[in-house]
């Protein structure tokens, strides 16, 4: 699905606000017909790495390049403003200009690009067709849903078909209802127009749904990137496993006799002694942080469990009806240890099964 | 065991009429409506309203509306107001663009002096470019020994316009900076992003975005072109040039007898052009608040990179300020410390302060300058007081009383001090309790107070709303009165802005002129006056001494203010 040829190239840039250091060599790069999420939470970096890009924000240091073009070179004094760099950029406001028209707002990048007004329209109209906007041409802007301006802002961006894309946290102002099918929507938009876009989002989920690829992003610093599964799945660092799915966190003690070379090693916590993943080199100290997905913890399972499991037997604090499902708080040696489970338990003690390379010791 | 908390509370909970809201309403209307019926009313008779003899007529709006200087002096008027929108709104949105917008060098000093022209007194600026450009004046001469003439005339039309249209630029530049500032910077970034130019941009999204702020600043200026007085009396008039206000000034002298009813006609008449305009701004600026934009998060908004290009933009604002700043201020500083100018005069050999020492020599201009000053300290706490009464029956109250109150303080911003003045005067002879006040510095302040009521009300309203409802809620359910509300928690909250609207006020007291000029009499002269009369008789040293007093205690106030942090403008 997508080739190795680079559209975006972002080279150790930094940048600082006053004394606050918001960008610290982050690099990056965007390949053709890729979709790449800048994962991260708020004070991470990553609208300002996004704004960057655009040419918004002028970085300290570093180099960013578009195409085979350099845009910006620090040491060279190259910076070409935003209206140079021919991007598709998506506002996370949406910045729809109230006193034009939908689509006069689409077809103001042809007009500054001198289309001509036959051939504008035509463009304008068929982008609004694709975007499900057909009919919306003649309204302004603020006679439209959260949902259709959204749509109207991605067509601005997209009419005169730029080589790539950046979206700014693209579904943050939609309904939650609304937020589920747009992230559909916007994944399937993407991969049929062969787009390559870079987006911004501080939700785990639309990042893992829609990108190809995640960078996630950390107090100005790349934590990891790769593939949503193996960022799931396979997280390198503490705050990628943390900052992932539902977790419990817990302090261990590794046992270093106890290692094995597939990696495995005993772990204890108060009494408990667990069977787990050594994930770094923070296995080598005695005192490390245990890291497990709620969903990896079964409680009272039906299966015959083999040696690749752990079972505790851990006092039930409560339980919570969440709906679909109920999370049970169990107490682990003074830690609050969740799981889940289709039922209610009794009160009392229950048998909980944790698998080997669920547990994650870092 | 706690300490018992009286189950009640000491007041008797019940919910009042607010007759207290409604008596500042009436209060309101009183005074803001008497004067104008006052002259309504004079302009249907015969003579004047205190003649027994009198009765009702419509020979004066007859007269008027048939004299060909009326409609001559209402033709300039008219000129004048649209080249003023012409020039000065352009300008002020170029000016409001490259201040707001731009990176331009210097902008954290230029930024306030730009709004210098706002409180300098027209009178003083008009003599002040008569002084510099006039004929004999110290840059006309300069220029004459370069070239052999001077290739202007500072009198008549055309440099009315120009001077006119450049000391009324700040207006528009306050309103569309504000708007500017308000727009999100995302909706531009949008328009860079897409590929438009800094110009562009300018031109395609962030002005016609503050639309609203632009034609608000047209019509207040072109009805700020309708009420000028000042400028027209000192630059006009030596050319035969007459507009409303000034053929209203010169009509006792034009007919020969003083005339109650012809000078009502014509107050009249400037009244029905500027209340309409009053009433379209409102409509405006309520369309204006509706078009704002929110602004995006707080980010640090880079501003239109202009390149070599910045050098221009700074040379627009510093030829603009040199022009409306520095020409008549150094003109005035210079001759109030010359003995005289002409062809050929060696400027150590006249150098003197005889003209500060002679201000000492006559009681009057030492009264008027006394009484400015008490005028604005004293008479401007007082009016920040009942601007805060009326401020304050306003807040949070939802009755059809804030709507006729709304309407109420908008009529004094229609009347030109000069009308207002005329208008007070007729109402303390036509009262008969009022007749002590006539020729005391009471009735100066009333009609001051009264046509600067829709400025400092907007000052106040503009600290009260800071005041978030959750404070004065949080009071109200411990159990406080509204009454205990607003003295105990409001006002002590709103009491910097208090200062500051005290401050501005105080200047604007200083600053005025022509609201003074009917009710100037022994023991009443006020600074603005004084000069108004003295222009009349040519006493150009005093003028000029006077002059520099009055613009020092308006730069001391104004460096106060800027010291203090308050904001120039709402």
């Amino acid at each position: 699905m997508t080739d190795q040829t680079p559209v975006l190239t972002i080279e150790s840039v930094e940048k600082s606000f006053g004394t606050t250091a918001v960008l610290q060599g982050v690099s990056v790069t965007l390949h053709e017909g890729e979709v790449v999420a800048l994962l991260g939470a708020s004070g991470s970096g990553k609208t300002t790495l996004l704004r960057v890009a655009g040419g918004l924000e002028r970085p300290d240091a570093g180099r960013i390049t578009i195409g085979s073009s350099v845009v910006f070179d620090a040491s060279s004094a190259v910076d070409i403003p935003a209206e140079g760099r021919n991007l598709g950029f998506v506002f996370q406001s949406y910045a729809l200009w109230p006193h034009m028209t939908v689509a006069a707002n689409v077809g103001y990048g042809l007009r500054l690009r001198g289309a001509s007004a036959a051939d504008r329209e035509a463009r304008v109209l068929a982008v609004l067709e694709r975007l499900g906007l057909g009919s919306l041409g003649s309204r302004y802007p603020h006679q439209l849903s959260g949902g259709q301006q959204q749509r109207v802002a991605l067509a601005r961006a997209l009419v005169y078909e730029p080589p790539i894309v950046l979206l700014d946290e693209p579904l943050s102002n939609l309904d939650a209802n609304l937020r589920e099918e747009a992230r559909a929507w916007l994944r399937e938009l993407i991969v049929t127009l062969r787009l390559s876009a870079l987006f911004v989002t501080h939700d785990q989920v639309e990042a893992l749904a829609i990108a190809d690829r995640v960078v996630l992003l950390n107090r100005g610093i790349v934590e990891q990137v790769g593939p949503p599964d193996s960022l799931y799945g396979d997280p390198k660092s503490l705050f990628a496993a943390t900052f992932l799915g539902s977790n419990n966190v817990f302090p261990v003690t590794v046992d270093p006799t106890s290692r094995q070379s597939d990696g495995t090693a005993m772990v204890g916590c108060g009494p408990h002694r667990i069977r787990s993943h050594i994930r770094s080199s923070a296995g080598n100290t005695p005192a490390s942080m245990a890291v497990i997905r709620l969903e990896r913890v079964s409680v009272n399972p039906v299966l015959n469990m083999g040696t690749d499991w752990t079972t505790l037997e851990l006092p039930l604090r409560t339980s919570l009806y969440l709906g679909e499902r109920w999370e049970h708080v169990f107490d682990l040696h003074g830690h609050a240890f969740r799981a889940w489970g289709p039922r209610k338990l009794a009160t009392g003690t229950h048998a909980v099964h944790l698998p080997v390379d669920g547990v994650w010791v870092f | 065991m706690m300490a018992t908390i009286p189950s009640t509370l000491t007041q008797p909970w019940i919910r009042k009429r607010p007759f207290g809201r409604y008596a500042v309403v009436a209060t309101v209307a009183i005074l803001v409506l008497s004067p104008l019926l006052l002259i309504a009313y004079q302009s249907s008779l015969n003579g004047p309203f205190f003649a027994e003899s009198s009765h009702f007529d419509t020979g004066a709006w007859r007269y008027v509306l048939g004299a060909r200087q009326f409609w001559r002096a209402f033709g300039t008027s008219a000129i004048v107001a649209t080249g003023m929108v012409g020039i000065g709104v352009p300008l002020g949105a170029v000016l409001a663009f490259i201040m707001v917008r731009t990176d331009i060098p210097g902008r954290r000093i230029l930024e306030p002096a730009v709004l210098i022209p706002i409180f300098l007194s027209p009178i003083v600026t008009a003599f002040g470019y008569v002084v510099a450009i006039g004929p004999v004046g110290f840059i006309s001469l300069w220029v004459k020994s370069l070239v052999g003439s001077v290739p202007w005339n500072v009198y008549g039309l055309p440099s009315l316009i120009v001077i006119a249209a450049l000391t009324h630029v700040p207006h528009t530049y306050l309103y569309v900076s504000t708007a500017l500032r308000s727009v999100n910077p995302e909706l531009e970034e949008a328009a860079r992003t897409l590929g438009a130019p800094p110009w562009r941009v300018a031109l395609d999204i962030s002005l016609p975005l503050v639309r609203p702020a632009l034609l608000f600043s047209a019509s207040l200026t072109f009805l700020l072109g309708f009420e000028l007085f000042g400028l027209p009396l000192v630059l006009g008039d030596p050319a035969g040039l007459l507009v409303l206000t000034t053929y209203l000034f010169k009509l006792t002298t034009l007919l020969g007898v003083p005339s109650y009813q012809m000078m009502a006609v014509v107050a009249l008449s400037i009244v029905v052009v500027t209340l309409p305009l009053v009433m379209i701004q409102r409509h405006l600026l309520g369309q204006a608040s509706r078009f704002a934009t929110i602004r995006g998060r707080g980010l640090a908004l880079r501003p239109l990179k202009l390149g070599p290009w910045r050098w221009v933009a700074l040379t627009i604002v510093v030829a603009w300020l040199l022009l409306t700043v520095a020409v008549p201020l150094g003109g005035i500083l210079l001759r109030s410390v010359v003995k005289g100018w002409g062809e050929g005069v060696s400027l150590s050999r006249v150098l003197t302060l005889d003209h500060f020492r002679g201000l000492a020599d006559y009681p009057n201009l030492i009264r008027g300058i006394v009484n400015t000053i008490a005028l604005g300290v004293i008479g401007g706490a007082i009016s920040v007081g009942c601007y805060l009464i009326v401020g304050l029956t306003q807040h949070r109250w939802s009755s059809r009383g804030v709507a006729v109150l709304d309407f109420m303080v908008l009529i004094p911003r229609a009347i030109p001090g000069l009308v207002g003045g005329l208008a007070f005067l007729w109402l303390i002879l036509f009262i008969p309790a009022l007749r002590p006040l006539r020729d005391s510095m009471i009735a100066v302040w009333m009609a001051y107070s009264t046509v600067w009521l829709a400025y400092g009300l907007r000052l106040i309203s503009t600290a009260l709303l800071q005041v978030g409802p959750e404070l004065e809620e949080a009071a109200q359910t411990a159990g406080a009165s509204p009454m205990r509300v607003r003295w105990e928690i409001t006002i002590p909250l709103v009491r910097l802005g208090l200062i500051g609207s005290w401050l501005l006020i105080f200047m604007m007291f200083v600053r005025e002129y022509s609201t003074g000029v009917y009710l100037f009499g022994a023991g009443t002269e006020v600074i603005g006056s004084l000069i108004v009369s003295l222009w009349g008789a040519g006493g150009l040293d005093l003028i000029a001494a006077l002059s520099v007093v009055s613009v020092a205690i308006v730069s001391v106030a104004l460096a106060t203010a800027l010291r203090l942090g308050v904001r120039l403008h709402d």
